[in-house]
């Protein structure tokens, strides 16, 4: 029993958010008269939380190797731009969505180069970018709303799978992932036992599944899984198997740990951290088209401070500002909480003041809680 | 003063076993004994650097019993410390640096006339003629260090302690210094310097304390004891105990280094790295040996391909070596054992198998995917070969003490199978233990037929550990010495052969640029 409490500690601050999050479901289930918490109100959830999440799973990496970036909402309303303006233009779907992604590549190596290469902190370049590009935006959207017609585009912001397929994918979903993640645990185990407790296994994957069970039930019992939620956990799914089991991800969280040391044993660190800024850029044009297809155009001041709420979300999810530590579930899950609270305040007809005094408070004592229940880094940490 | 039944340990190893140690008014007292024999921790324990409870055993001072929790408790008691390595803020001014954490002030702002006298005082107590306002960043390193003199007596302590003090210094300066000293002495202070120059003993101290291992082996007044009597004191026992015995390398040339030249990357009108050839034989240690700020750090991270050469050439078993990247050098064969282990060499929040996987993440993945599994088994095999302690492969290498966080990076180093293996200070801030350890570790791999080259500020350690030694001095080759015919002397006259030493930096150099 002693030995469960003990490994349960190394998983504590997962838990802790969770509890958080439920906490936060539980008071407004209740200002809400039980609103919020319908299979209706929770689908629509996860289907606001889906653009934050694609763009949190980037900025998790950007945070972790060290940096910063500021530009991803401007980004993705530029790059929803470019959307909309190839959708006009008559464009294919996938090509409309090709040239953006395009866009979004060439500005993430863009802004890697110059953060790199050229030394500017990526602070700068990117609060130069977030400028520029809402500038951008303007011209490319003449300043007026550009309407999204193609159908191939505009079911990612609102279409549903039907609810037989949600159920039968949403449980192929739990019975896979269990039968991998268990898996792979098991064969991990028997080579060094102590290195794989049961606890934290049956913690962490049985805290996943259910929370997959959860959301499959939502969807099934109101519109079926839409498609932006599908991008975002396929979005997830990628960024995190990169991050945790190839090369590259983890050279970018020894870059953040230790920059010098990780260019000295070989670390690429220059063009990692290019790489890096690509791959946001690539997000950002994924969240540009889930934004501007949710809306159905494309606007000048779409998406504004939308990268606060990105930041946000990593940084409830554990992030660590100084680099070298954060996950992409961390960062799913700040931005359900974040989302949450959006969602749960509008629908308490809460004035907009309070919502966001209310967002900045939540922001900073999660933050403070977090890095005050980890141990000293420093002399004046 | 006086300190009785001192014990302290750092991570169950004993730095101190029960050493008393005292200082009367108006006395030189020496500290001597090899490294690693506890000579600075007893300092550290003295003037509260290690806090009252870390450690066993009590001191007083005038009587009174005295337990500092921090270094400003022991200032207030009158107990100032220079400390070995330079602390001074490098891009502030002199005064800024004397007056650092007690500046003058008048209702909240700085009384610069103040400070200015007091500073030029404390200067022409030095014989120093440069200005109060320039920037130690210009200053020598010798001059760098009189500073730190100035700024320790200017909180006017009855007890002084220096850590090595003439170690960056010229003759001139040095004696400079002990005119100083003399004169403190003569006004009642009392001071304790730690100094590996045997004459430097003669020509100060009153009294000698020996320390070994940790232990005290007796105090004696300075005249009483003769050189020969203080060297057996100090050394106990014979060398070849501390340093294993040597193969004979091979006569084919691993490492071919021509006429590289390094710029400073802080200063582009000087050379950190000057005019060097050298070349490196397959099982061969070679030294390299010079005073702070020669360019020993310098020369091995351009090898390595972190700093950029501004021309020469380098061969690796006769192929060509650019040295452009930490990247590129691994992959032709080379490794580095960085200086400062924490700040350069180890991810310290990470585990210890991704550090030490970290060099050759190729070895243990396939097509860009990492196996978990097989770098578990790669860590274990080098925690058990190389006897890391450690609680398991999981565990984060700031958990571990020095020895093992320096074995780590070697385990790192090797897992990336080098020909060259270039080593920056192996063993500073490691116990004796440890460093035998280590001296073994290196003497096998040269005897496996790798090639090493180790830099290090200490003499005694190259003279036991290597075949043979270059010096340098501002950057440039100036002597060459084999094993048969090595001697501290010899070493270090080569090494002071250019007297100014005009430094802008005596850190490791930023890596700034470079990442």
């Amino acid at each position: 029993m002693k030995q469960i409490f003990k490994e349960l500690r190394t998983q504590l601050r997962p838990f802790m958010m969770l509890l958080s999050l439920l906490l936060i479901w539980w008071t407004f289930s209740h200002v809400t008269e039980g609103a919020f918490l319908e299979p209706r109100n929770l689908s629509n959830l996860f289907r606001q939380m889906s653009l934050t999440g694609i763009l949190a799973s980037g900025m998790v990496l950007v945070i972790v190797l060290g940096q910063i970036d500021l530009s991803v909402g401007s980004m993705t309303a530029f790059l929803g731009g470019v959307l909309a303006v190839a959708d006009q233009a008559g464009a294919s779907p996938a090509m409309s969505l090709l040239y953006s992604l395009m866009a979004g590549f060439a500005l993430g190596s863009l802004q890697g180069t110059l953060t790199s290469y050229l030394r500017i902190p990526s602070f700068i370049v990117t609060l130069g970018g977030m400028m520029s590009l809402r500038g951008a935006t303007m011209w490319l959207t003449s300043n007026s709303t550009i309407p999204i017609f193609s159908e191939g585009l505009l079911m990612w912001g609102n279409s549903s799978f039907s609810i037989g397929i949600t159920k039968l994918f949403m449980s192929l979903v739990v019975v896979i992932f269990l039968l991998v993640s268990s898996a792979t645990w098991w064969r991990a185990r028997k080579k060094y036992p102590e290195l794989y407790p049961i606890s934290a296994f049956v913690f962490q994957t049985g805290v996943s599944a259910l929370i997959l069970a959860f959301a499959g039930w939502t969807f099934a019992s109101h519109e079926g899984l839409p498609y932006p939620v599908l991008l975002m956990g396929a979005v997830a799914l990628v960024v995190h198997t990169f991050s945790q089991k190839t090369i590259w991800g983890r050279h970018i969280y020894a870059i953040g740990g230790n920059k010098e040391a990780a260019f000295l044993s070989g670390v690429p660190v220059k063009r990692r951290t290019i790489f890096v800024f690509v791959l946001t850029g690539l997000l950002s044009s994924i969240g540009g088209l889930v934004l501007s297809a949710r809306v159905g155009s494309a606007s000048p001041d779409a998406g504004q401070l939308l990268e606060l709420d990105a930041i946000a979300a990593c940084v409830i999810g554990g992030t660590s500002l100084m680099g070298g530590r954060g996950t992409i579930f961390g960062a799913l899950l700040g931005a359900l909480i974040i989302e949450s609270l959006n969602n749960g305040m509008s629908l308490a007809n809460m004035e907009p003041y309070w919502q966001y005094l209310i967002k900045g408070l939540v922001l900073v004592i999660a933050v403070g809680i977090d890095v005050n229940s980890r141990g000293k880094r420093g002399l004046l940490d | 003063m006086s300190a009785t039944d001192i014990t302290k340990s750092f991570h169950g190893v004993h730095a101190l076993r029960g050493v008393s140690f005292d200082l009367c008014r108006g006395e030189v007292h020496a500290l001597c004994g090899e490294n690693g024999a506890g000579k600075s921790t007893l300092m550290k324990v003295l003037s509260g650097y290690h806090t009252r409870d870390s450690f066993g055993g009590a001191f007083q001072i005038k009587g009174h019993e005295a337990s500092f929790y921090n270094t400003k408790e022991s200032q207030r008691s009158g107990v100032a410390i220079v400390y070995q390595e330079l602390s001074s803020a490098t891009n502030l001014s002199i005064i800024e640096n004397l007056f650092l954490g007690s500046e003058e002030s008048n209702l909240g702002f700085l009384d610069q006339s103040k400070m200015l006298a007091e500073a030029k005082q404390l200067l022409d107590l030095f014989n120093m003629t440069v200005s109060p306002l320039t920037s130690v960043g210009e200053l020598g390193v010798g001059e760098c260090q009189l500073i730190e003199i100035a700024k320790a007596l200017r909180l006017r302590p009855e007890i002084l302690i220096l850590d090595e003090p003439t170690s960056a210094l010229s003759d001139q300066e040095a004696k400079i210094l002990f005119q100083v000293l003399r004169k403190l002495k003569a006004e009642g202070l009392g001071i304790v310097i730690i100094t590996h120059r045997l004459n430097e003993i003669y020509q100060i101290s009153d009294r000698i304390t020996v320390l070994r291992d940790g232990e005290s082996v007796g105090t004696w007044k300075t005249q009483e004891l003769p050189e020969d009597q203080l060297i057996a004191a100090m050394v106990g026992r014979e060398i070849k105990d501390t340093y294993p015995a040597l193969t004979t390398p091979t006569e084919d040339v691993t490492l071919e280094v021509k006429n590289i030249k390094v710029l400073d990357p802080n200063n582009s009108s000087r050379y950190v790295v000057d005019d060097v050839s050298f070349s490196l034989r397959r099982g061969e240690i070679l030294g390299v040996a010079g005073l702070m700020g020669a360019g020993r750090t310098e020369l091995l991270l351009s090898l390595f391909g972190a700093l950029s050469v501004e021309q020469g050439d380098a061969y690796i078993n006769g192929h060509r070596h650019y040295m452009k990247s930490p990247e590129q050098s691994i992959k032709n064969g080379m490794a580095l054992v960085t200086e400062d282990r924490k700040r350069y060499g180890l991810l310290l929040e990470s585990d210890v198998a991704m550090n030490v996987t970290l060099s050759s993440l190729q070895k243990t993945s396939f097509l860009g995917w990492l196996k978990n599994q097989v770098e578990a088994e790669v860590a274990s095999q080098f925690v058990d070969k190389l006897k890391i302690k450690t609680s398991s492969i999981k565990n984060a290498v700031q958990n571990l003490s020095g020895g093992n966080q320096q074995k780590v990076v070697i385990a790192r180093c090797l897992q990336t199978q080098p020909k060259v293996l270039l080593m920056d200070e192996p063993t500073r801030g490691i116990d004796v233990g440890a460093r035998q350890e280590l001296y073994k570790v290196i003497s096998d791999l040269a005897a496996s037929g790798m090639s090493v080259l180790v830099a290090s500020s200490e003499l005694s350690e190259l003279i036991g550990l290597c075949h043979r030694v270059l010096v340098l001095c501002e950057g440039r080759l100036t002597g060459e010495y084999q094993r048969q015919d090595i001697s501290e002397e010899k070493v270090m006259s080569a090494a002071t052969r250019f007297k100014k030493r005009n430094l802008t930096k005596t850190q490791t150099p930023s890596l700034e640029a470079a990442t």
